[in-house]
């Protein structure tokens, strides 16, 4: 069980990353993907479209990190029903899109797969985020092995 | 738990405050967002800002970024066109067509495909021959001629 979640830990770490890592250059560009939607107002994609790339590496960097796992875990599922939500929408509605997902450019959405892949992230957040709690072993036992709050 | 949340949410926020500040790309216009599309070569049916404003009032400024930020922003004068609701905004663009000017079609910078879209359709569909898209876009907009 441990080892499949550290598996996950790995994987989503990877995940989150880089896609955080491969938007960083470009916000402007990853503003229009997101207006591309058309869910939001111009303001808050732009807000979006700077902290969302930042957002991605710390919580990539968190869910490996023994006192923020938890966290990590669970803002990454948050994100994955969040971008759910949006793809499905643009889907419904016919939106000719780009995903912006990991970075700009790129071909047009193919919103089940798209979707699907967010799902799959969805789980494995998800999986992390009840592998690791109490008895699960990352939180309550520090990197030195005592036991106690992560400060 | 929610400690762990406010905390990650928190750390993210830092780093994309200096990103909106200081990023040469940042969409609250960076500093240098003109400079590097000004400085790029111009591609086939470009044109640069300058070039476009020097056509002064013979241009109609086409805005092909999604309408919400046309609602929000755009070159004055300009008119709202997208390929995705192509009928909605070719009236009136034909409408005020310049007889004998330029019909400058843009997006939000370099970067976007639409602006190219939509003067491909212009020229092929409406059979408009005179037009051509800003190098930039919005961006070039933003930052002014340089």
């Amino acid at each position: 069980m441990n080892g499949v979640v550290w598996l996950l830990r790995l994987g989503l770490a990877g995940v989150f990353v880089y896609a955080g890592v491969v938007k960083l250059g470009d916000p402007s560009g990853f503003a229009e993907e997101i207006a591309g939607y058309r869910l939001a107002p111009g303001a808050v994609g732009r807000w979006t479209a700077v902290y969302l790339p930042w957002l991605e590496v710390v919580i990539g960097v968190g869910v490996l990190l023994p006192w923020t796992v938890r966290g990590a875990a669970m803002i990454q599922a948050g994100l994955m029903v969040v971008f759910i939500v949006a793809l499905s929408s643009a889907w419904w509605r016919g939106l000719d899109i780009t995903c912006g997902c990991f970075g700009g450019g790129g071909e047009p959405a193919d919103y089940g797969w798209l979707i699907g892949r967010d799902v799959v992230l969805l789980v494995g957040a998800g999986w992390v985020w009840v592998g690791t709690n109490s008895g699960g072993g990352a939180e309550p036992v520090r990197a030195d092995g005592r036991m106690g709050p992560n400060k | 738990m929610a400690w762990q949340v406010a905390g990650l949410l928190l750390v993210g926020a830092l780093p994309a405050v200096a990103t909106a500040w200081w990023h040469p790309r940042s969409p609250y216009g960076g500093s240098a967002a003109g400079d590097t599309s000004e400085a790029s070569a111009l591609a086939d049916g470009e044109v640069r800002l300058a070039t476009a404003l020097g056509w002064g009032e013979s241009v109609l400024w086409v805005d092909a970024r999604p309408s919400a930020e046309y609602t929000q922003q755009r070159i004055p004068g300009a008119v709202w066109l997208s390929v995705d609701d192509w009928e909605a905004g070719l009236f009136d663009v034909l409408e005020r067509v310049p007889t004998e000017g330029w019909v400058v079609v843009y997006c939000g910078s370099q970067r976007c495909e639409a602006s190219r879209e939509v003067a491909e359709r212009l020229r092929d569909e409406a059979g408009l021959e005179r037009v051509v898209v800003l190098h930039g876009g919005w961006d070039a907009w933003k930052a002014g001629p340089r």
